[in-house]
């Protein structure tokens, strides 16, 4: 046995031993390391004979390699070893629960105001608003509703404490209804008018089917020519989009309110099932809102030329559509916060609909 | 408004085929006179049928009960009945098995009772809800068909009418303006009222005068006294048509009263004049008069109230209600009859002033027909004598009839112009014809005079509506409807946007958006202003005031959600806040709450609740949302007097607008809304929020290709020195190598002076244009030292 033979079996011995990463590197700083035995022999090869120099050098060299892959394949076997060690430790009982960041939700009331004002923005109409405290006048008189006026005692009116004496002259009220935007908009800007008017409005009615504060949407369109057929189409594109039906049963019924001449209620066919309401048929009808075309009285009031412009109003209760079309049952649970029935009515961030198209971008 | 079939064809004759219940019903809606109800009594008699009894004998088993053959047309069955009053060859009403019986709601099955199979039912009168008659089973005419339905032959079987009459149609407030409504519509013509002048016999003893004062709110005044008459029960016929609209007959001539009332709209009052001490005088009342009204309540009059007294004694409230004394009973003898006109407002207010409301007051206020003042006392003599008999005297009249001379001119180009389509000269003239206006045509339109009952036409408007509504809404056509082809971004469209990003950046960050009571308990706004709103007829004692700030609304909220059991609560509201100093007295804020709960107990966590630095990340995302630099925006932790003192700041913009303030909520509020966990809550003025954030002109990308390094600072600093004192200045300092300062560790130990503590950051520094060198950042962390010993004191640490 010569002396390669023996450095070769030293080595082999030693690596049959090693089980870590760190030994196997020791045994190749001994065997192929600046100072290994295989690197000194080879170091040796330069004081031989050619033809010593020849054979002996090709021996060294083969049995270099052989170890090199020696060591290699040993290290790479205890890094698996290792390896399947680690991920049989590392185990994780994934069945655990996660805890997720909770989502929360926008009120219906929110969602179908935006619902309608992407509708509405769609045809061409602005929004506007107002505030919720008014004078007499706005909330009444200027809408053609007079101090003795029958229609005032069907408002519940809230009145608001006078501060003083020189106060006392005009009273002031919560808004009845979102109408007083009509006027404070025909004041202070020129025809052609659209709007809507989405808001809080507040009677002082509470019962099953009455808040004290509800939320109402109104429109107004003033120009030179639109007429009971344009309120028509108008509210009737609205309906089929709101309720997101292409046929829908509606019927526009005569009926009275102080600021619109001609006016009209507009129902629309549905079935009822107990206390649930379905749109469809023309079986019952199921009033959704009032509207007409603005009283002259009215645009004089405002200061608009009623012998040059003309124009429909309609106005309707956003709680009321929302709960028609989201199948809510009770009013009362709007404004109650309970979080269980905002988390089962309310909606994502990703169903909310932007103001108007041209506003998303 | 209520009213019969029968009642209707009073005053109108039907088209053949157009008299159904149906028909009238969707005639009455299309025309605005929308119908609430119908009640039609034979509706639930369908399928009862007229029998004969052909013999009947006593029960084999049953003293009490009879077995009646009864021929019902098509066959004869053997029925078993209880009732006494049976007779051969009595026609009968028969409820078949399986019918369902009007008085209990229940389904007729057939039954065995006694031995013997009954094959269905012979009703009472009570049985079928006609009447409280038991004694007996209704005995049909004789003439009435076997075996056809028993409805035709039996009496009340009147079809009841009630329809919602909005406030501008007084006419439709009497029987006979509904009537005229559904003749213009083309159902029937409408019949003439014949109202004949009766003479009077004698001159009233009772004089009438309506007093300067009250010419104002009373224009004439009708009174005819009659002499001798007998006060008794009304006939049935009278009776019935009361009965039917639901008002209980009384005698007759408070029902003939009635009767107009609801006939023709015209309310009337009768007087026992045996109890009018001399002429009578329709005057303003006197402070600390009253009187004893007929619903027997006690009414102390003001100054100002338009009433009728004779000599002595208030004995009516014009046109609302009469007094107690001077009405009529069963023995009255000598009567005096009054048709007056007064004004609407006049009598809204004194209704409005003494809280009465009364069929008068209801049509008096909406605009009684000033002609029919006339009208209703003639009818009203003829009907008190064909009832009570009596002797009338002449007519007394103060005042006059208002005339009423309204002519409005209208152009059918006008008329197509509001409704969208052409309505033919003809037809406009026979509508408005038929609903009484008289027209002339005038140039290329119309001259139409209004009837005198018909007050609420004012103008063109009207008169297109009532052409329209007689011709039909249905024929309006539908019309594609455009407004302003380009939307502006208008001032408001930007404040909407601001609340639509904020609702979704909240609800992304867990948040529950809730509407919550515009108004509070007024105590609680103490807590926010001085200058709260009251509500001067709140809705109830907790909701007194206007809100001036969302906080204890959602506090609330959250109380009522962790009784519930809901604990880990995160609410936010948009909406407005009052105080009277507010510009427009109110303006719109955001509000968040985080109560309870943060995370629950878990395997990976501990049970964590909400602090103040849970809202602060809220308002931190919110406002990185929108742009704020909010790295470089001060936070100023000064007391906010419903928030914890030491743990309340606010936070403003650079041109010191104050966008947030936030906090825990004071402890003593907490304890005095009975609080018992932690909450924490924001207010957000949105206004100074920016709109549109315009994507398209970002700042330019410039990211660095150098790595960026990092060094710790440990400096002690005086307790007093806020994080920010700390460190703003280092941020707005010059060095542009700053990308971001961490704070990783605040503390206090005995190793430092009791009046310090230790604030420890790392900086992260970035170099734009080459590797940093060691002397480069040495030279910055100087400048770092030096600035924050400068302004803040701060030392670094051994």
């Amino acid at each position: 046995m010569n002396e390669l033979n023996k450095i070769e079996e030293s080595i082999v011995e030693q690596l049959n031993k090693a089980d870590t990463e760190d030994s196997i590197e020791k045994i190749r700083v001994f065997a192929l390391g600046k100072k290994g035995k295989i690197t000194e022999i080879m170091r040796s090869l330069s004081d031989m004979n050619i033809d010593k120099r020849k054979s002996f050098g090709k021996e060294i060299n083969t049995l270099k390699l052989k170890i090199s892959k020696l060591i290699n394949d040993k290290r790479l076997l205890i890094k698996n070893i290792n390896l399947e060690k680690k991920l049989k430790s590392d185990f994780l009982d994934l069945t655990l629960p996660v805890n997720l960041e909770s989502n929360g939700t926008i009120h219906p009331v929110s969602q179908v105001i935006q619902e309608v004002s992407l509708i509405f923005g769609e045809m061409g109409f602005d929004i506007a608003e107002g505030p919720d405290i008014e004078d007499d006048w706005h909330n009444f008189t200027a809408l053609n509703i007079p101090p003795e006026h029958p229609a005032r005692q069907m408002h519940d009116t809230f009145y608001l404490q006078k501060e003083n004496e020189i106060e006392s002259k005009t009273s002031e009220v919560l808004r009845t209804h979102t109408s007083p935007v009509q006027v404070r908009t025909m004041m202070k800007s020129k025809p052609p008018i659209n709007i809507i008017v989405p808001g809080r409005t507040y009677r002082s009615d509470s019962d099953q089917t009455h808040t004290p504060m509800f939320h109402q949407v109104e429109g107004l369109v003033i120009d030179e020519k639109s007429h009971m057929g344009h309120l028509k189409g108008c509210l009737v594109e609205f309906v089929k989009k709101f309720f997101n039906k292409e046929k829908i049963n509606y019927r526009f019924r005569p009926s009275y309110f102080p600021f619109t001449e001609p006016s009209a209620e507009m129902d629309i066919g549905c079935i009822r099932e107990g206390n649930k309401i379905v749109l469809d048929g023309d079986q019952d009808w199921l009033e959704i809102l009032g509207c007409g075309m603005v009283n002259p009285v009215v645009l004089e009031n405002c200061g608009v030329d009623s012998k040059k412009y003309q124009g429909f109003a309609f106005g309707m209760g956003i709680d009321r559509i929302a709960m028609l079309k989201y199948g809510m049952p009770d009013l009362r649970s709007f404004f109650d916060s309970d979080l269980r029935w905002l988390k089962h009515f309310g909606f994502t961030q990703f169903d909310f609909p932007p103001n108007s198209r041209k506003d998303s971008f | 408004m209520k009213f019969t079939l029968s009642w209707l064809r009073d005053h109108i004759d039907f088209i053949d085929c157009k008299d159904d219940v149906i028909t009238i019903s969707e005639t009455l809606t299309s025309l605005g006179l929308e119908v609430e109800e119908i009640f039609d009594p034979s509706e639930r008699l369908k399928g009862f049928k007229v029998g004969c009894i052909v013999e009947y004998f006593k029960h084999p088993n049953a003293d009490k009960l009879s077995v009646c053959k009864v021929d019902i047309g098509n066959e004869i069955i053997e029925v078993i009945c209880g009732a006494n009053n049976l007779i051969k060859g009595m026609k009968v009403v028969f409820a078949p098995t399986g019918s369902i019986i009007p008085e209990n709601n229940e389904k007729l099955k057939k039954t065995k009772i006694r031995g013997v199979i009954s094959n269905g039912m012979l009703c009472s009168e009570r049985e079928l809800c006609i009447s409280d008659e038991h004694d007996g089973i209704i005995e049909l005419e004789k003439n009435s068909i076997i075996g056809s339905e028993a409805s035709q032959f039996l009496k009340s079987m009147d079809p009841v009418f009630e329809i919602a009459i909005t406030p501008n149609r007084q006419d439709c407030l009497g029987v006979r303006g509904i009537a005229r409504d559904l003749s213009a519509k083309g159902l029937g013509s409408l019949k003439i009222l014949n109202i004949n002048k009766i003479d009077g016999e004698f001159e009233s003893p009772i004089k009438v005068d309506i007093n300067d004062e009250a010419k104002n709110e009373c224009c004439v005044f009708f009174g005819r006294y009659i002499k001798g008459v007998v006060n008794r029960e009304s006939p049935s016929w009278l009776k019935d048509r009361l009965i039917s609209i639901g008002l209980k007959p009384i005698s007759a001539l408070v029902d003939i009263t009635n009767y107009i009332t609801f006939d023709l709209g015209r309310p009337l009052h009768v007087f026992d004049s045996s109890k009018i001490d001399g002429d009578l005088s329709i005057r303003m009342s006197l402070h600390g008069e009253k009187i004893i009204a007929l619903n027997d309540k006690v009414y102390d009059l003001d100054n100002s109230t338009i009433i009728i007294s004779d000599k002595k004694n208030v004995l009516s409230l014009a046109g609302i209600i009469g007094g107690k004394e001077s009405g009529t009973n069963i023995n009255t003898k000598d009567i005096f009859i009054e048709s007056a006109l007064f004004k609407p407002v006049s009598v809204a207010k004194s209704g409005r002033k003494y809280g009465i409301e009364s069929d008068a007051r209801y049509r008096f206020e909406r605009g009684v027909d000033p002609n029919s003042a006339e009208i209703g006392i003639e009818l009203a003599t003829k009907m008190v004598i064909d009832i009570c008999g009596g002797n009338p005297s002449e007519i007394v009249k103060a005042g006059e009839v208002p005339n009423i001379n309204k002519e409005i001119l209208i152009f059918p180009e006008k008329i197509n112009n509001y409704l969208g389509m052409e309505i033919s000269s003809n037809l406009v003239q026979e509508i408005l014809f038929k609903l009484g206006f008289n027209v002339k045509t005038h140039n290329s339109g119309f001259e139409v005079k209004v009837p005198s009952w018909r007050s609420d036409i004012q103008g063109e408007a009207d008169l297109i509506e009532e052409i329209s509504r007689v011709n039909g809404y249905d024929k309006i056509p539908i019309v594609n409807f455009r407004g302003k082809p380009e939307l502006k971004q208008s001032k408001l469209n930007g404040k909407l946007n601001i609340r639509n990003k904020v609702r979704k950046v909240l609800v992304n960050r867990g948040f529950n958006e809730c509407i919550t009571w515009s108004f509070m308990r007024k105590k609680y706004s103490e807590y926010y202003t001085n200058n709260q709103i009251e509500l001067l007829n709140p809705i109830s004692k907790e909701l007194d005031v206007m809100r001036p700030s969302i906080i204890p609304n959602l506090m609330e909220a959250s109380k009522r959600n962790f009784v519930r059991g809901l604990n880990q609560i995160s609410l936010f509201e948009i909406g407005p806040i009052f105080d009277k100093k507010l510009p427009l007295k109110q303006a719109n804020i955001l509000t968040l709450v985080r109560a309870g709960i943060k995370n629950h107990r878990s395997w990976e966590k501990n049970k964590s609740e909400y602090s103040v630095f849970d809202i602060k990340a809220d308002i931190v995302a919110l406002l990185k949302f929108f742009n704020f630099e909010i790295d470089k925006l001060p936070i100023d932790q000064q007391a906010i007097p419903w928030f914890h003192p030491g743990r309340s700041a606010i936070i403003k913009d650079f041109n010191n607008n104050k966008l947030v303030s936030f906090g825990e909520v004071h402890p003593k509020i907490l304890e005095e809304m009975d609080i018992d966990f932690p909450l924490v809550a924001a207010d957000i003025y949105l206004e100074y929020f920016p709109d549109f954030v315009n994507l398209s002109s970002r700042k330019p990308f410039t990211p660095s290709d150098f790595p960026s390094v990092s060094r710790d600072f440990s400096f002690i600093v005086d307790k007093s020195v806020s994080a920010q004192d700390l460190i703003l200045p280092i941020k707005k300092s010059n060095i542009a190598a700053i990308k971001e300062i961490l704070i990783f560790d605040v503390f206090k130990h005995e190793s430092i002076d009791k009046d310090k503590k230790s604030i420890a950051i790392t900086v992260i520094l970035e170099p734009s244009d080459k590797t940093f060198t060691d002397s480069e950042i040495e030279k910055i962390c100087k400048k770092i030292i030096k600035i924050a010993n400068y302004s803040s004191g701060a030392e670094l640490r051994n």
